[in-house]
């Protein structure tokens, strides 16, 4: 029956047919609740009752004039920073395991591990490492002779708890990024490396010449994704510290589910995350504009 | 390269998948349906007649009565354990009533106002944090309750008349301890004024002994700190609610900066865990039980807790915090949470008679270490008989005013998160001027 | 090259991949030691020592027993496989559209997937409650079913990425031998999208497993709970036992780490190509 239409027939068909529930459901879980945030951002809603009072910009006037809001973001820069790191480390674990190298395979296994691990449970699994009297860091620590360092208060020293639970990150997804490094260093043609050796490169000059130019898409790639990721944590602090000490380890996410639900302001919440949603698109705007640029340049 | 091997591996992958999503289904379907054919009767409606043939409650009409409970409650501890026991002894009663536990954990006032947005509530369920004029938007009158004697707290959750929320126990506050490593430590006499406190806290410190378990990190424990003692020290009950006519509630020589000062001050002379940001609540009990640490400050449900983690019951000792030199002995006593009933339950009769069982026979309260929300029902803990026996006077909570709630949440200010804040401040005065100034912001913004 | 230079350099980076592996195994060893103590032995003992004996099943068994781990595994491989057939299937036939055919909307379209992904959707929960209970499904299955299924964009834009490595060619020579276009769909493109298939396989089975918070707001009923919830439950709000906990810990991540060592090659090929390019 299908066949006997014509192309023309068949392709409005499949377009309306094949579209119709996908795109119904995107419309219905993203952009009507998207659409919702945007008005409740302009009403004074207490995230419960049926009344819903309109007050104009005042949320947005209220995100962008008190310096609390945007100085959580202090909070979120260590994330930032362990990002970085996460990156530079699983080059170089990437780079390692990409040479001949006995036992590469089981490296690689082990260091890829927690990427697969259950988030709530590498969450408590942290809560007893760093924990200061009885953690296994600090134990650790101590039983190397390193006793002065092993009473460090890993969780509860503010400026300190930032980096400690971005290193929770580090730890769980530095094994993702190696693994995605690898795959973009097989790629690599094996030819450029061969002409390398007879011009007498060393192994440095290879890498800084060779290697990380053709790796430059991905890096670049996995930079922006670090960004948008330290713009919205949410879950390690909300299970490890709920924001403590004294709100020293509160992200952005978390003060907007708290001014939403423990304050009653859904109204300043969704004003809020309108805000991050736009610092959010801006970078991804940023990276598809400096990409497609690194693109055409080749 | 990437040949015929991966793709067959690859595919019978995929067979298995889709296979074990056909049966997967059939499954999911299943449980749709005994969902749907749960909310299909319409709520609202059945609610009078309910109401009306439940006049007459009690023994007689238990087998008739039935229907589903379900019930939200944050002791996730007790699903499977105790509420299953509960459950049994009730069923005896009901036999045609089937409870339903569902669990919340540690942000019960989250989900319960997002269920709330949707009016999707369960039967059963604790209050979250909505001022008084919201609970009948939301909650059944409880008046017509057939309990056998008065209710404690009544007036909390009231509004126009009207019984909207029950206690589910009642606590005090109070130094709870180890009474050996009181003894150990030399101490003979339970400390009557504040310096005799210091005294043996520096005594159980020199013993190498942790004099008391703030469990700071964990925000939640201060609470005693915040909510009851500034009141008791003020030696007015209605202290939290009258700072609404003020500009600046928080000052070094009201309740709130002096009882601040109180912790700040065991925290600076090392009398609270060696890392105050580092806490374990739950080492902490067995650590009080073991008497590595020697106190709490917080309310008699945790002496059960202790108790439950190895201490014996006549190592354990209560006593009032002496807050003060003038040997004045004053205690908050408060209510826990409180239960509420849909309005809108199908089965309202039915979560009626569960709750009116939950208070009179489950024996709850004594579980969880609290005074029986019943008037007049002795509490079994031996602890609390000892505590009054010090001839402390017990100051009874007051609901909050609605306003302060509301310049509260505008200011976002969370009374714990403050005192964690003030402990840890070099200038505590500087703490409590930036908090001042957010609450007359808010307060002028709500135009109060 | 010296060869005496190259032992210093290989040493170096055994050593630092020791030190990573250490690193990475650090955590789990103190679950694994403290999941077979018994409470007496886990009050007494420093939490890094070995238990006594690795025979102690006895705070599995009360995991089992107490936790309803069974049905959490039994709920979380429902949801897995349901939400995965249907991402697969309209990840494919999106892709097919967006990916083959020039139409009015197609720009539209596309847009509205690449911007779904900058929303962050923990925000918005307060209106996606409401749809799912006026669909009548919360607390079922259904419930996160159709929000893996309806709120996530990864699989159109993986499958979208796939789909333009398949030449065009091969369309058309389906379509020289009278194909229908749904023939196509079928037969052409839906198999040649198996390795993107089963990249999503993979990193949608990861992302289920491991979320706590779509089925902890929309399924808090007690029979359906999942893996996530399933833990959170030992963490109650004043009572807790670590050395339980750890066993649920353990317990929980042992299926994902076995799968994990069968299956290591598809995932790290999957992982690798569901990374953007």
């Amino acid at each position: 029956m299908f066949g006997t239409m014509s192309y023309k027939t068949q392709k409005k068909l499949i377009i309306f047919t094949f579209l119709l529930i996908p795109v119904g459901l995107l419309l219905l879980f993203t952009y009507y609740p998207a659409a919702k945030l945007v008005f409740y951002s302009f009403t004074d809603w207490d995230g419960y009752s049926p009344e819903k009072p309109w007050v104009g910009l005042n949320n947005y006037k209220e995100v962008f004039s008190n310096p609390d809001i945007f100085g959580v973001f202090t909070h979120n820069f260590a994330y930032f920073v362990m990002g970085l790191i996460q990156n530079a480390v699983a080059i170089y674990f990437a780079v390692i395991l990409n040479s001949k190298l006995r036992g590469r395979n089981g490296f690689r296994l082990l260091l890829f591990l927690p990427y697969i691990m259950n988030g709530v449970a590498v969450a408590f699994m942290f809560g007893y490492v760093f924990d200061t009297t009885q953690g296994s860091l600090n134990l650790f620590l101590q039983s190397i002779g390193l006793t002065k360092l092993g009473e460090t208060s890993w969780l509860g020293t503010p400026g300190l708890v930032n980096y400690s639970l971005a290193s929770t990150g580090l730890w769980r997804f530095m094994g993702y990024n190696m693994v995605i490094y690898i795959a973009s260093l097989q790629a690599i043609p094996r030819d450029i490396y061969e002409a390398a050796k007879i011009d007498g490169a060393n192994a440095w000059q290879t890498f800084w010449r060779i290697t990380l130019p053709n790796m430059k898409p991905v890096i670049q790639l996995n930079l922006f994704l670090t960004v948008t990721g330290a713009l919205e944590v949410f879950d390690l602090p909300f299970v490890l510290t709920k924001g403590g000490p004294a709100g020293a380890s509160q992200t952005y996410v978390q003060r907007v589910v708290d001014t939403a639900f423990a304050y009653s302001d859904y109204g300043l919440a969704s004003a809020m995350s309108i805000v991050l949603l736009f610092f959010v698109a801006a970078v991804v705007g940023l990276q598809q504009f400096v990409l497609s640029r690194g693109g055409s340049g080749k | 390269m990437k040949s015929m091997k991966k793709k067959s591996v690859m595919l019978t992958f995929l067979m298995v998948f889709a296979l074990s999503a056909i049966l997967a289904a059939c499954g999911g379907n299943n449980g749709n349906n005994t969902a749907n054919s749960g909310n299909s009767g319409n709520s609202g409606t059945t609610n009078s007649t309910e109401q009306n043939s439940g006049g007459d409650g009690g023994e007689a009409s238990g087998n008739e009565l039935s229907g589903k409970v379900t019930f939200l409650t944050n002791r996730t501890d007790m699903i499977g354990k105790e509420y299953d026991e509960y459950v049994k002894r009730f069923n005896e009663k009901y036999p045609n009533i089937k409870i339903e536990f569902e669990a919340s954990q540690t942000d019960y006032n989250q989900q319960a106002k997002v269920r709330m947005a949707s009016g999707e509530l369960p039967d059963l369920m604790f209050i979250p944090d909505i001022p008084n004029s919201d609970l009948p938007k939301y909650f059944a009158p409880l008046d017509d309750l057939q309990l056998s004697s008065g209710l404690t707290f009544k007036d909390f959750k009231s509004y126009d008349g009207k019984l909207y929320g029950i206690t589910t126990g009642n606590s005090t506050s109070g130094i709870v301890y180890n009474k050996k490593a009181f003894a150990d430590a030399g101490i003979t006499e339970i400390p009557k004024t504040w310096d005799e406190f210091l005294a043996a806290c520096e005594k159980l410190k020199q013993n190498g002994v942790i004099p008391l378990s703030s469990n700071f990190k964990d925000k939640w424990p201060l609470g005693s700190w915040v909510y009851d003692l500034p009141r008791v020290i003020e030696n007015n009950k209605d202290f939290p609610n009258e700072i609404i006519n003020t500009e600046t509630p928080f000052t070094m020589d009201n309740g709130y900066g002096k009882a601040m000062s109180l912790i700040k001050e065991l925290a600076d002379k090392g009398y609270l865990e060696k890392d105050i940001n580092s806490t374990n609540w739950e080492q902490s009990k067995k650590d009080i039980a073991n008497g590595k640490m020697a106190m709490y400050f917080l309310g008699n449900w945790v002496i059960n807790q202790v108790i439950g983690v190895g201490a014996e019951s006549d190592n354990i000792g209560f006593f009032p915090l002496p807050f003060d030199n003038s040997g004045d002995s004053r205690a908050a006593f408060n209510p826990d949470f409180f239960y509420a009933v849909n309005k809108d339950s199908k089965n309202l009769e039915a979560t009626k008679a569960f709750l009116t069982w939950m208070l009179e026979d489950s024996g709850y309260e004594d579980f969880a270490g609290f005074i029986s929300p019943l008037e007049g029902r002795e509490s079994k803990l031996s602890q609390l008989a000892e505590f009054q026996a010090t001839g402390v006077e017990l100051q009874e909570g007051m609901p909050d005013d609605p306003k302060v709630i509301e310049i509260r949440n505008k200011a976002q200010i969370d009374l714990p998160a403050i005192a964690q804040e003030f402990v840890l401040a070099k200038d505590p005065q500087a703490v409590l001027d930036k908090w001042n100034k957010a609450w007359a912001k808010a307060k002028q913004e709500l135009g109060y | 090259m010296n060869a005496k230079k190259f032992n210093v350099f290989d040493a170096l980076k055994y050593l630092t991949l020791l030190i990573g592996v250490f690193v990475v195994l650090f955590p789990p060893y103190v679950v694994i030691v403290n999941s077979f103590k018994a409470d007496e032995e886990f009050n007494t003992a420093s939490t890094m020592a070995l238990p006594k004996s690795f025979f102690n099943f006895e705070n599995f068994r009360v995991v089992f027993e107490r936790g309803g781990l069974l049905s959490g595994f039994a709920n979380t491989l429902v949801i897995i496989c349901v939400a995965l057939v249907f991402n697969i299937l309209f990840g494919t036939m999106v892709a097919y559209v967006l990916g083959r055919f020039e139409f009015k909307l197609k720009k539209p379209v596309f847009g509205l997937y690449l911007f779904a992904t900058v929303i962050p959707s923990i925000t918005t929960q307060v209106a996606t409650f409401g749809i799912i209970k006026s669909l009548g499904l919360y607390n079922t299955l259904g419930a996160p079913i159709i929000l893996y299924i309806g709120a996530d964009v990864i699989q159109i834009i993986l499958y979208l990425q796939f789909i333009r490595n398949i030449p065009f060619d091969l369309d058309e020579n389906a379509m020289v031998e009278g194909a229908s276009l749904f023939r196509i769909y079928r037969s052409v493109i839906f198999p040649l999208l198996t390795p993107a298939t089963s990249t999503l396989i993979i990193l949608k089975t990861i992302s289920i497993y491991n979320d706590m918070y779509t089925p902890y707001l929309y399924m808090p009923k007690q029979s359906l709970g999942v893996v996530t919830t399933v833990l959170m439950r030992f963490q109650g709000v004043n009572i807790a036992n670590w050395n339980l906990i750890s066993a649920a810990i353990l317990l929980i991540l042992l299926p994902t780490v076995v799968l994990y060592i069968f299956l290591q090659k598809y995932i790290f090929e999957g992982v690798a190509s569901g990374a953007v390019k």
